[in-house]
């Protein structure tokens, strides 16, 4: 990832903006890309040191520093560096500094300490002459290391990574993002909210005439603007850029001791990502409840993929799918965050409104929601648990909720519509 | 919670992503001492630290100082800032508040082998399991120390299992960002130690909020030759060789000729931004900015420097020397000349904890580094400290005077302080000297 050190931007009445890439400012970026790609190729084996110093014959103007220097870093950023393993180089640095402490220590009665005595001394213990043993004094040092691998991109490839990693970069120092999003496809839906979930941000869904507004920050920003979240908003980013229609709204603070300016992007300004929406991780929660119902004789579980917009009260994005093994019944369950009180109540209202599917919503203790919100004939149970879910207990819930279902299927249809 | 009648800080604000009213974690004393005082029922499920069956605590007798810094501290709630010289024994200090408050403790440190020092230091005193968080280790116990930035990354989940917090070397505490391990904690207790609490950014003033006012303080010639070793300092001046001289007048010429073409004074509180400003704008200016650099690596690494320390190093072979530098290259010169161990940033742990065991077991008779063990690490038989470079921060000279200080029988530290003549290094030498401890 790139830092706000790679950055140009401009700042004028409150509005940050990054200088687009085009022109000669496009042209040179693709000279750099195509310079510092084949360095790396050129340096396979060689040093990091061999490797920086071809770096700088590359000739970078004043005003390009920036843009080269992030370049090269995210070039950097696909190469592996090793050491020689067959040394252990803190044990050769013990050998050789006690020697010359201990002779040192001897000069003290007369004589003088003669470093070079000490190295021609203990090199035959290596296997090295004085200038190897020279050399490997220091040779863990990542100036040191070798190039083993370089797995290289394109330069158009390279360029296309650089303005996004510029963007991440510039949310480092976001406070809040404020995005309107329009779903084209339901995995767009199910990614934003996983990363969203997965990253513990806060987020408020607005209903907007086309779309949703989402407002995303951190449960410290009711004090004022932090950047605390800032690394979790670069994070979320580029699973943002995989959605057809957005646009994305930042309060960014660039510079210490300034004044926030606004930072706006939209889905025009950058190609989507052709890669397929990201499988986002669990939070280990689920994944442990997952692991239990592994083989469990009732239940089938796997992650859900259904998205449930609520009319009036956002959408309901469900994380696992539980099937009932001998009816085919369906019952989705959902986590709910440490912070997300508001959003518990909202499910509370959800499941007293009605839900396509039965649903139990998962909720930490410490949320402070009693299961006896919800009714007895109500579509969705809670579960409220202290550390971990307990699989048994799930497993009775999603039972009651199964036998609900099948003794007044009618409800729970007319309250889906 | 019923608001009505109480008198609750101005944080506590109604959250509707949460659905109720929060303050900051730190704010947790004041509203359950309102709730008190107004005598009204209340149910707190904040709290998840404990109270500590510790065992009682060993170690030297505590000084007098010691003592009238703890009872200072505990009128003051147990909240405050002890200003102490290194050598002191503000940790002892911690411990014997620790002991006194008996509630899970969170020390919090700047660096990680600080943290090493305290997990051993607890554990000494406390004879139980004390937890460590950084440097890729996360054990949650009770009794816990951790790193500033560790802090800063994770009390927002562990806030609320602490009573205690001691912010060690706490002067690094005031910053955007390291204060939220402060303010997302809801410790009633909390102690913050240094030898040198003034900041240049004067974030000092944030101790109240954070940890307390200062409720006790002394200073090095206050303690030195009772509780620290007597001392001695002595600046060596040297001068730069033909060549370096030539390259030395060369580069400054370069950059004072575009400071005054360009109208900045260095010496003025926006001159060094300015500078930076102005040299990005020209080629002219990016000469001029790396010739600023050389002729100030010129004065800091001289090679008269290198011929001084090899010859300290061989008068003071029977002691125990740490030699420090501005920066890692100059380090790395140095240990490779006089092939004596380094510490820097980039030492991995297991070598780090390795050579300063050996250095204080006396295996090794010097110590290189540049910056790191500029705080904090206790290695009471070292009794020479070499500053070949430095920058002109007080703190700095003090907290590396600091490091010879720790009192042992017969022990007389000489600090030896390593100038080039005529050039700048002159002036940052004046600036760092000018504390009580120099003069």
């Amino acid at each position: 990832m790139l830092t706000v050190e790679h950055l140009r931007v401009r700042e004028r009445e409150g509005q940050l903006s990054l200088p687009a890439l085009q022109g000669r400012t496009l042209q040179r970026a693709q000279q750099f890309a195509e310079a510092y790609l084949g360095i790396a190729r050129r340096c396979t084996g060689r040093s990091r040191a061999e490797l920086e110093g071809e770096v700088a014959t590359v000739e970078v103007g004043l005003r390009e520093r920036p843009l080269a220097a992030g370049l090269w870093k995210l070039v950097l950023d696909r190469c592996r560096f090793e050491e020689d393993q067959g040394i252990d180089y803190i044990a050769l640095r013990r050998r050789v500094f006690e020697e010359a402490s201990r002779r040192r220590k001897e000069c003290l009665a007369g004589g003088i300490f003669d470093r070079l005595n000490v190295l021609e001394a203990l090199a035959p213990e290596f296997g090295l002459d004085v200038q190897g043993l020279e050399e490997k004094l220091f040779g863990d040092l990542p100036e040191s290391q070798t190039l083993l691998e370089a797995d290289l991109r394109s330069p158009a490839q390279l360029l296309r990574d650089y303005e996004i990693a510029r963007v991440q970069a510039l949310l480092l120092r976001a406070s809040a993002l404020e995005i309107e999003w329009l779903p084209r496809r339901s995995e767009e839906t199910r990614a934003l909210f996983r990363k969203l979930k997965f990253l513990q941000l806060l987020y408020r869904v607005d209903p907007l005439p086309a779309g949703y507004r989402l407002t995303i920050d951190g449960p410290l920003s009711l004090w004022g603007p932090t950047q605390k979240y800032g690394l979790r908003l670069a994070l979320f980013f580029p699973t943002l850029l995989q959605c057809v229609d957005w646009r994305l709204r930042a309060q960014i603070r660039f510079r210490k001791g300034k004044r926030a300016s606004t930072f706006e992007i939209d889905a025009s300004s950058l190609p989507r990502a052709a890669q397929a929406l990201d499988e986002e991780t669990l939070r280990p929660e689920l994944t442990s409840l997952l692991e239990r119902f592994g083989d469990h004789p009732r239940w089938r579980v796997e992650r859900a993929e259904e998205i449930m917009p609520l009319p009036g009260l956002g959408v309901c994005v469900p994380d696992l799918r539980f099937e009932d093994r001998e009816s085919g019944a369906l019952v989705y369950a959902e986590l709910l965050g440490y912070w997300s009180r508001q959003g518990a109540w909202q499910r509370v209202e959800m499941a007293r409104r009605g839900l396509p599917h039965p649903m139990l919503f998962l909720l930490p203790k410490s949320l402070r929601i009693s299961e006896e919100n919800l009714d007895e004939d109500a579509a969705a149970e809670l579960y409220v648990f202290r550390q971990q879910a307990n699989a048994h207990r799930v497993a009775e819930r999603l039972s009651r909720l199964v036998e609900k279902a099948k003794e007044k299927p009618r409800k729970i249809k007319k309250l889906a519509r | 919670m019923e608001l009505e009648g109480l008198s609750m800080p101005e944080a506590l604000r109604w959250d509707e992503r949460s659905a109720c009213f929060r303050a900051p974690a730190s704010y947790y004393p004041a509203v359950l001492a309102e709730l008190h005082r107004k005598q009204r029922p209340y149910l707190d499920e904040a709290r998840a630290y404990q109270n500590l069956d510790l065992a009682p605590l060993r170690g030297p007798q505590a000084r007098p100082y010691q003592q009238e810094a703890l009872q200072a501290w505990l009128e003051k709630r147990g909240r405050g800032v002890v200003v102490l010289p290194t050598g002191a024994g503000k940790s002892h200090l911690a411990l014997m508040a620790i002991a006194a408050k008996k509630r899970s403790t969170l020390v919090v440190a700047p660096t990680l082998d600080l943290v090493r020092q305290w997990h051993a230091t607890l554990s000494r005193a406390f004879e139980c399991e004390v937890g460590i968080i950084g440097g890729g280790e996360y054990n949650l116990q009770p009794l816990c120390v951790t790193t500033y930035d560790s802090a800063y990354l994770h009390m927002e989940r562990f806030g609320a299992r602490f009573g205690m917090l001691v912010f060690d070397e706490c002067h690094h505490l005031p910053t955007e960002s390291y204060a939220l391990a402060a303010s997302c904690s809801i410790a009633p207790f909390r102690l913050g130690l240094s030898a040198t609490p003034e900041r240049a950014d004067g974030g000092e003033a944030a101790f109240p909020e954070l940890i307390g006012d200062i409720v006790y303080r002394r200073d090095i010639v206050e303690l030195s030759g009772s509780y620290l070793a007597e001392y001695a300092v002595q600046r060596i001046e040297v001068e730069l060789n033909v060549d370096e001289r030539l390259a030395y007048l060369r580069a400054r010429e370069c950059y004072q000729s575009f400071l005054r073409r360009e109208g900045i004074r260095l010496a003025s509180p926006s001159g060094w931004s300015q500078f930076l400003s102005h040299a990005a704008r020209s080629r002219e200016g990016r000469e001029a900015f790396l010739a600023f650099r050389e002729q100030r690596r010129l004065a800091f690494a001289a090679s008269a420097k290198m011929d001084c320390v090899e010859a300290l190093l061989a008068e003071h072979a029977g002691d125990r020397v740490i030699v420090f530098t501005e920066d890692n290259a100059t380090a790395y010169a140095i240990a490779r000349r006089c092939l004596a161990p380094i510490i820097t940033h980039r030492s991995k742990i297991r070598e780090r904890v390795e050579l300063l065991r050996d250095f204080a077991e006396g295996r090794y008779g010097a110590l290189i580094t540049s910056k790191v063990l500029n705080e904090g690490v206790d290695v009471p038989s070292a009794n020479v400290a070499i500053v070949v470079s430095g920058s002109g921060s007080v703190r700095e000279h003090v907290q590396r005077l600091g490091r010879i200080l720790r009192q042992a029988p017969g022990k007389r530290a000489l600090l030896y302080e390593l100038v080039t003549l005529a050039t700048g290094e002159t002036f940052t030498s004046e600036r760092r000297r000018d504390h009580s401890a120099y003069r």
